[in-house]
């Protein structure tokens, strides 16, 4: 039960594996902030543990869910497995490659291959640039004759429902909604095969949400893409997702199939989370016992000792204290992360 | 039957912009009874908040203009009394809790300065008095060691707890109705359920009625028992949260509710979204305003604006077709074979009848 398994041991069992081929592996990635005091010397009195030992894989032209509150390393293992950022320690490994250590060259032509979609549709478009300038530029960072990126810029609008004419417009133009589809025609414009999707329709109505989701699902389709889907919304990563990750204090508690989580969670957080979300039916409503977690989440610069969830749980005993539990397989493709996982069905099916 | 403690009555407030002006929110009328908490769901740019604001008189005026209609609190119009009168009810017998707690409190005063401040604009009390309140109200929300957390500044708070300092302000005066405009929706799932239960036990304590802004419809299934739809400035859409969630006879309303990925059911192939966008309010379409993006649009939509239609008991909507045998949501026809509709119509037109003579036997 020790946590540092050896490599090439964990090589057939990372959580996240299925049948399938894996096109990117994470393995114990880790991204420590440090905190520094004083304006000259700035020593460093401490760490923020953004995100801890962190490890999974992602199937070719599946998507994987990644879930969590806010301030739990969603975001911060985006920007690490893009190479935004650079990692503590750990490895990521794409289509076969280990890519932290490629050099800048190599990095490029990487980015290629894994693009990502922001949140705020308003914030990720350049003001200033029209969209053809928007979408084009990534074809032409990467080289591509202007002539043929320009031209790859309408079939590129088509493909994600905008028409050519608003290839001359400005972002300010556009609804938010459509904004999101000039972010989502730039991110495909150097037919990547990873798309990261960093909370992609929380910033839309309701009524608009749905119409992303459904172009990125026909998106996949039509292009074979695969997807790291990360919100804080459970509703849509349960619509979207293949497998779900769920994150809490920078480290994964539990990783599955999407209707297993959702159905039967093991880890107390996950329950906890699928209690608290309120499902748009009244009968429902009525009868279901919600799990209040009390408290806040701890700060991220001092995580509570072994399990990270015990000062929270409802269920700690005195060893949740002491020793850390590993995420393991608790049942076949039934990753968690608890001492006294649950067996009975979730908050959803009672 | 109860009077009503708020009566809205075809509420019209607009704005003044480069383009004209913009009727933000467009003849809504509703009431509120004591204790219940009423729901107000609808898309950014609806006219939720702004109906929320024009009742207390928030509105900032201008660019903002109360045109027309009457908003009576307990009989009085809130539109003919002075600002100073205004005042007395603002805070005490009407509070509201805002969406950003960050914003709604000052960051240089404690959160128990800021909560006896509110309770001293009201009552008589001396400064001993509204700080003993103030830690009363602060255990009421939940905030764990209230005597030492209450001369804490707002910085030293978390959201979900500023969040309940909100609250305890709101109801530090015992009101009658809370108006909580998007109270969680800033904040993460597991606090937003600390919060929502907050607010409901707050409300029952003070016996408090609660108008609840959301765009949640889970918010509202949960916590509601009358629900308004609002869509580009109109209520769409009224009537219990059965009715709305169950029974919906308006398009855009049964739109919303099926565009939505579910938590709690497994995948029923791909989402069905409303087709195009909120109409600009600039220049709202003619007839329905839903009509461009309805699936089931006429001619008659084209050129009429519907009225909300009286369904029996409270419900209402807002459509041409609501008579119509099988006019309702497409999830609703597999479950309910369409023969049973007409009598189902008739079953509410004689419930409805029978209320009227009932209150008419008994004035």
């Amino acid at each position: 039960m020790s946590i540092a398994a050896a490599p090439e041991q964990a090589a057939d069992d990372l959580p996240g594996d299925g049948p399938g081929e894996r096109l990117l592996v994470v393995r114990n990635l880790t991204k420590h902030f440090p905190i520094t005091k004083g304006a000259l010397l700035r020593r460093r009195v401490g760490d923020i543990h953004a995100v801890d030992d962190l490890s999974f894989t992602v199937q070719r032209g599946e998507t994987f869910g990644l879930v969590g509150e806010s301030g739990c390393g969603k975001s911060t293992t985006a920007r690490l497995i893009l190479k935004l950022l650079t990692a503590t320690s750990g490895e990521v490994e794409f289509d076969g490659r280990s890519i932290f250590p490629l050099g800048a060259s190599e990095t490029r032509r990487l980015r290629a291959e894994m693009q990502v979609v922001f949140q705020d549709p308003f914030a990720s478009l350049n003001p200033r640039h029209t969209v053809r300038h928007i979408v084009a530029e990534p074809m032409i960072v990467q080289g591509k004759p202007r002539k043929e990126a320009r031209a790859r810029v309408e079939e590129l609008l088509l493909l994600c429902g905008l028409s050519r004419e608003h290839a001359s417009r400005y972002p300010h133009e556009f609804s938010g909604g459509q904004r999101q589809r000039i972010g989502v025609a730039r991110a495909l414009a150097l037919s990547p095969k990873l798309v990261i999707l960093d909370e992609p329709v929380s910033a839309l109505d309701v009524s608009i949400q749905a119409q992303i989701v459904n172009l990125l699902e026909d998106l996949q389709a039509q292009l074979g893409l695969t997807y790291v889907f990360i919100a804080h919304d459970l509703s849509v990563v349960r619509h979207i997702s293949d497998k779900v990750g769920v994150m809490y204090l920078g480290e994964l508690v539990e990783v599955t199939d999407r209707d297993r989580l959702y159905e039967q969670p093991k880890h107390p957080y996950t329950v906890a989370l699928l209690s608290a979300v309120p499902v748009p039916d009244p009968h429902k409503e009525r009868l279901r016992q919600r799990i209040i977690l009390t408290g806040d989440v701890p700060s991220p610069a001092d995580p509570p000792p072994a399990c990270r969830f015990h000062t929270r749980c409802w269920k700690a005993q005195d060893v949740c204290r002491t020793i850390k539990p590993p995420l393991e397989q608790k049942t076949p493709g039934h990753w968690a992360a608890c001492h006294f996982p649950e067996t009975t069905a979730g908050p959803l099916n009672s | 039957m109860t009077a009503p403690l708020l009566a809205v009555r075809d509420l019209r407030t607009t704005f003044a912009t480069h383009s004209g002006r913009v009727g933000a929110v467009d003849g809504v009328s509703f009431e509120v009874m004591p204790g219940e908490i009423f729901g107000i769901v609808g898309e950014s740019g609806s006219g939720k908040s702004v109906t929320a604001l024009s009742i207390l008189g928030l509105v900032p005026q201008p660019p903002a203009k109360i045109e027309s209609g009457e908003i009576l609190w307990k009989g009085t119009d809130l539109r003919k009394i002075s600002e100073e009168e205004l005042r007395h009810i603002r805070g005490s017998d009407i509070s509201m809790v805002f969406q950003d707690p960050m914003t709604s409190l000052n960051p240089v005063y404690t959160i128990g300065e800021q909560i006896s401040d509110v309770v001293r604009a009201h009552k008589h009390v001396s400064r001993a008095e509204a700080h003993a309140r103030a830690i009363s109200m602060l255990d009421v929300v939940g905030i764990p060691n209230p005597r030492q957390r209450v001369d804490d500044y707002p910085h030293q708070f978390s959201g979900g707890m500023r969040q309940r300092a909100l609250i305890a302000m709101a109801i530090a005066n015992d009101p009658d109705l809370i108006i909580a405009d998007e109270p969680t929706t800033a904040l993460d799932v597991t606090i937003q359920a600390q919060v929502l239960d907050v607010l409901k036990r707050a409300a029952e304590t003070t016996n408090s009625a609660v108008i609840l802004i959301t765009h949640d419809l889970g918010v509202v299934a949960g916590l509601a028992s009358r629900v308004a739809v609002m869509y580009a400035g109109q209520i769409v859409e009224q009537g219990t949260v059965d009715d709305i969630f169950y029974r919906s006879r308006m398009p855009y309303a049964w739109g919303l509710m099926e565009s939505i990925a579910r938590l709690d059911q497994r995948r029923q192939g791909r989402l069905r979204p409303i087709d195009g966008q909120p109409p600009s309010m600039v220049n709202p379409p003619a007839g329905c305003r839903f009509h461009p993006r309805c699936p089931y649009s006429e001619d008659k939509c084209v050129q009429e604006q519907p009225a909300l239609v009286e369904l029996g008991g409270d419900h209402r909507a807002r459509c041409h077709f609501v008579y119509r045998p099988g006019w309702f949501s497409p999830a609703e026809r597999l479950v309910e074979p369409s023969s049973s509709w007409n009598e189902r119509i008739l079953a509410r037109e004689e419930e409805a009848e029978r209320v009227e003579t009932a209150s008419r036997g008994e004035p």
